[in-house]
């Protein structure tokens, strides 16, 4: 009997098998998660290092949860191929699953540049919690280790380490931190912020090379000739979703493009959370957008469509919050204007408070808020309103 | 989730009783002995930070939580530390669990949640009494709680719309007049 399969137990694939089971109280429902943890919080990693939360504290669901909803859990297999003709999923222990429909949230995995690898010692990403507890080793008093990469998993990562104790210095590409989700203003804001409480920045240089003290400690060289000491490199250089299981069909490192419905362009095939290549609502244009809100909202929608309830998807948009030492910091849809025609920008800059609001044709499409962000829902909500008015 | 309360500025005559009454009644709460355990409490300066506000002269303030049938501040907690309370009409926050991401505050509609000392805070809907102190101490009835466990989608979505909120969302629209 085939049934459902859902790859990936985090939180897309989560919200995915909760609502299949709420919408279909009789279907079988397998998951296939490729870690042998029970599903945790993924964005608790760097509070876990920085030791506001224990390990527990991570854990989505307790153990009798897969149990109490009758799904069965593969734990610690991986998806190697999908033949759409047949219906198959298959394992890298070599079973093979039939399904009905095929959910796919197998999330994502960090980028690491040529000439480094994640299977280095001195080398990881921050994507599991594998690789927080090889960060959490190498915390000690004083330590110094390198975070390559200036967006929101860098920065809050670098703070975490501050906070334990270490020596952090975050090596970012760009001239400014957070280029992705800031302006220049904010961003030095922050980076003011970094500084004052002792991380190190360096900007506008990248990682070349990783070389070996004669002591067998890691000595990184950066393309401006620097060699730097440290314990530990962690690149937070984005990441590039987990969509091999669909090689040929989709060019390598793509994710799958999802319509309204989550639905892919393979028959049966749903996708959710960081594999899922979503509309964006102000840039109208179908992107990546890896964050927790899309994962648990995509995953729900997927499972829902699944089980034969129609429901609809109201877009992505790509909106990052955070406290850095206690600055909170909320980014939301285009904050760097690509020309003065047709738009308008608004801020608003007091003493620590910084408030950016930007407009397209009249229309909100951004808004970036540091210091006091309590109207940040309410900005959220008129960007919803004025992208749902003006959809083409 | 069905706890509403409802506003009606033009019954409002600005005497500030549901202001104090709301930080009086959660500070009391936080210093409850239940609640020593939870390790969070509320201090006096919490009294200059109300979640409503009201004045007679049409002046008014609410960012009081509308304790949502699909709440999206319970997706989007990364810490699971909302949570609908079950068997309750009312959506809470487990202040141990906070971590302080602001992502509730970037998500909620209605700019209903605030963090203060670390955790986010919004209306808990005055657990352990009849009814929500702001509208329990109101004399002229300008707010009414409306507490059922059952409800249907579309008259929540009706009142939703026509309760007002803290700040015109036209004050944010690009479109001049």
């Amino acid at each position: 009997m085939s049934g459902y399969v859902i790859i990936g137990n985090s939180t897309a694939g989560l919200a995915g098998a909760q609502a299949l089971r709420q919408h279909d109280p009789c279907a079988k429902i397998t998951v296939i998660s490729g870690e042998p943890h029970l599903p945790y919080s993924r964005v608790l990693l760097t509070h876990l290092i920085a030791g506001h939360v224990v390990r527990d504290q991570l854990d989505l669901t307790g153990p009798e949860f897969m149990d109490r909803l009758g799904i069965t859990l593969l734990s610690g297999s991986r998806a190697v191929n999908v033949e759409l003709n047949l219906k198959e999923v298959l394992l890298d222990s070599g079973e093979k699953l039939q399904y009905k429909s095929l959910l796919v949230a197998a999330g994502s995995r960090p980028v690491f540049p040529d000439g480094f690898s994640g299977e280095n010692p001195a080398i990881t990403g921050l994507r599991t919690i594998d690789d927080a507890i090889k960060i959490c080793r190498h915390v000690v008093p004083g330590a110094k280790i390198i975070v390559v990469g200036g967006g929101p998993v860098g920065v809050k990562l670098a703070c975490a380490l501050r906070e334990a104790g270490t020596m952090p210095e975050i090596i970012v590409s760009s001239p400014n931190l957070l280029s992705q989700v800031s302006d220049d203003e904010a961003a030095r804001m922050v980076q003011a912020m970094l500084t004052s409480r002792g991380i190190k920045i360096r900007t506008g240089v990248d990682v070349v090379a990783l070389h070996k003290n004669s002591d067998g400690s890691p000595l990184l060289v950066l393309n401006n000739g620097l060699e730097i000491d440290c314990s530990l490199i962690v690149f937070c250089k984005g990441v590039r979703p987990n969509t091999d299981m669909f090689s040929g069909l989709i060019p390598q490192g793509g994710g799958l493009k999802v319509d309204w419905h989550m639905r892919t362009l393979f028959p049966d095939v749903f996708a959710a959370g960081d594999v899922a290549e979503t509309y964006e609502i102000t840039r109208h244009e179908y992107c990546l957008a890896a964050t927790w809100p899309h994962a648990v909202q995509q995953g729900r929608l997927a499972g829902m469509n699944m089980a034969g309830h129609v429901a609809a998807y109201g877009g992505s948009l790509f909106r990052n919050a955070m406290e850095i030492f206690g600055l909170p910091f909320v980014s939301m849809g285009i904050i760097r204007v690509p020309s003065r025609e047709n738009w308008d920008v608004r801020i608003m800059h007091r003493d620590k408070c910084y408030r950016k609001l930007v407009y397209r044709d009249g229309n909100l499409v951004g808004a970036l808020l540091v210091g006091n962000v309590a109207e940040a829902g309410l900005l959220q909500a008129e960007i919803r309103r004025a992208a749902s008015e003006n959809f083409y | 989730m069905m706890l509403s309360i409802k506003v009606d500025p033009e019954k409002c005559d600005g005497c500030g009783r549901c202001t104090a009454a709301c930080s009086l009644g959660r500070m009391l709460r936080a210093v409850a002995p239940e609640c020593e355990s939870g390790e969070k409490k509320y201090t006096v300066t919490e009294l200059a930070q109300p979640l409503l506000w009201l004045t007679g002269n049409k002046e008014y303030r609410i960012d009081l939580c509308r304790h949502c049938e699909k709440p999206v501040c319970v997706d989007v907690c990364v810490a699971g530390a909302i949570k609908p309370e079950e068997n309750s009409i009312t959506v809470q926050i487990q202040f141990e669990k906070c971590v302080g991401c602001w992502s509730c505050v970037m998500e909620c509609p209605f700019g209903a949640i605030r963090l203060f000392d670390g955790s986010a805070v919004k209306c808990d809907g005055c657990p352990g009494y009849v009814a929500p102190l702001c509208a329990h101490f109101c004399p002229t009835g300008a707010l009414q709680a409306d507490c059922r466990s059952t409800g249907n989608a579309i008259r929540r979505r009706r009142e939703r719309a026509s309760v007002p909120g803290r700040i015109n969302n036209e004050a944010y629209s690009g479109k001049r007049a």
